[in-house]
């Protein structure tokens, strides 16, 4: 019964996929327009977050995000310049953006270097309307969002705003899970900027308190959602996505794994070849929270290519048991 | 035209129609399919240089599409999803035609959760093993496994084809 349904199935997919017809294909030049305006406007968002963090003030040079090929068209800015602007400084700020793992969407952290005079107002810029540098990454919130961050000594009040439709309720292309993930994502990345633990966030909508954002309460300040069911429980800060590594490879990142063992492996791209395969101990687990980890590992020897590098929590059941391992990956060049 | 416009508009003259096909697959519609795959090869194009090996790009851009495909939920399955096809009174299943049978089963296809349908595309279609399956859509496999299974009980339920009891009375 199972096999006649499989094999019925196989043949429909195939002749169905005929419907398309055999020689049809996507034009390549109306494809690269559209591409290249991803880029662009991938370039633009992050550009134009900086630019409201530091608004007033000539900031020619933006040094984050380390994909930037030659080949590209420079991003202009050219803010009106301020009389007394206000002193900036180039700063590296954490982002956490969401990501789907085995127990459905959790946060991860990325850390941009941004020259802000305001970091904590940069940095939920960015979640809000930034794109993650990690592919694997997404982004839940809604076109055209901003936000704005302040902190009074008790509680941070985050400040949205919208050129399209309101955010108090959740649009139907949202599910409940993404709006829930948006607003940790907001409430651990300004608690992350601000530097003063975990302190409570009041969102805001166009400056005036709502009864929900995205269909979520946000009436009363809300404390972070709890870490081990917030964020991925394995994170790698180093190193960066796309990033060129010759002889040494420091691999860095947080993590909750099972005793304390953080799984790093090393594989080239479109190979089976793995370089290696270790376990590396962070430096705690089973609590409320996430543990550094930190190794090094000598790639002299590595042939030169483009490798993926995978950190992922230790599951000795192998996926038999729960819901399989966490895991974070970057693409990195060995030379 | 760079390096990278060259590379990309080979890959898309190359690679497009079968991606297109596995779109099509997984949306079962013409107009979805080609706006999933735009956006997967602008994804690709971004990531470019970090991807620019052929095996890479192409594994990319699929991951990217299933991605997309249930990350977003689509408002369309509500109101498109055929009908299943009833047949008449007293007829026995045999007598209904291949095509109507072929439908059928494409209609409750379609009309399984988005992750269900992904992982039976990338299994019957795209004859990938479990392991890939959980990598493109960044599961578990044992989750793979589940979702199959619990997939195929639903058309094999659906579809009266493969119910075991024939003389059930249908709906």
């Amino acid at each position: 019964m199972s096999e006649e349904l499989e094999g019925d199935l196989r043949e429909l997919m195939a002749r169905r996929a005929l419907d398309v017809g055999v020689d049809a294909r996507i034009d390549p030049h109306a494809s690269l327009q559209h591409a290249r305006g991803a880029l662009m406007r991938t370039r633009l968002v992050i550009a134009f977050a900086a630019v409201i963090a530091v608004a007033g003030v000539g900031v020619g040079a933006l040094s984050m995000l380390g994909e930037d090929p030659p080949d590209s068209p420079p991003v202009v800015v050219d803010p009106t310049p301020d009389p007394e602007p206000p002193v900036t400084a180039e700063v590296s700020i954490p982002v956490y953006f969401p990501g789907q793992t085995a127990q459905g969407l959790r946060l991860y952290r990325e850390f941009r270097l941004v020259e802000t005079a305001d970091p904590l107002r940069t940095a939920v810029e960015v979640a809000v309307s930034g794109s993650p540098t990690d592919p694997d990454y997404t982004t839940v919130w809604p076109d055209g969002v901003s936000a704005t961050a302040s902190y009074d000594g008790d509680v941070l009040t985050v400040d949205l705003g919208s050129t399209a439709d309101g955010l108090r309720d959740r649009p139907d292309a949202m599910t409940a899970e993404q709006a829930a993930i948006a607003l940790e994502q907001v409430i651990y990345t300004a608690q992350g900027a601000l530097g003063e633990g975990r302190v409570p966030v009041q969102f805001l909508i166009d400056g005036s308190r709502s009864d929900q954002v995205l269909g979520q309460p946000t009436a009363e300040p809300l404390a972070n959602g709890p870490v081990l069911q917030t964020l991925s429980l394995v994170n790698l800060t180093t190193p960066l996505e796309g990033d060129v590594v010759t002889d040494t490879l420091s691999v860095s990142g947080v993590a909750n794994s099972f005793e304390a063992n953080v799984v790093v492996s090393l594989q080239r791209v479109g190979g089976t070849d793995v370089v290696f395969q270790e376990g590396v101990s962070a430096e705690g687990w089973m609590e409320e929270r996430l543990f550094p980890f930190d190794q090094t590992f000598d790639v002299s020897e590595v042939e030169p290519g483009d490798y993926l590098l995978t950190a992922m929590t230790d599951d000795p059941s192998g996926g038999e048991e729960g819901f399989g391992p966490f895991v974070d990956t970057r693409m990195i060049t060995i030379e | 035209m760079t390096q990278r416009d060259d590379d990309f508009t080979a890959f898309v003259t190359a690679r497009s129609g079968s991606l297109l096909r596995l779109a099509y697959v997984l949306t079962g519609h013409r107009t979805d399919a080609e706006d999933l795959l735009q956006v997967a090869l602008a994804k690709a194009y971004v990531a470019w240089p970090r991807i620019r090996s052929a095996n890479a790009v192409e594994s990319y851009v699929r991951t990217c599409l299933v991605r997309a495909h249930f990350s977003h939920r689509r408002r369309r399955r509500v109101t498109q999803v055929p009908l299943s096809i009833e047949p008449a009174d007293n007829k026995s299943a045999a007598s209904l035609s291949a095509v109507d049978d072929r439908d059928a089963l494409w209609a409750a296809l379609q009309a399984l959760p988005p992750r269900q349908r992904t992982v039976l595309v990338l299994k019957f279609f795209e004859d990938l093993d479990e392991a890939s399956i959980a990598e493109v859509m960044k599961t578990s496999r044992g989750t793979v496994k589940s979702q199959t299974s619990k997939a195929l009980k639903t058309l094999q339920g659906s579809h009266h084809l493969y119910s075991t009891d024939q003389s059930r009375p249908r709906r």
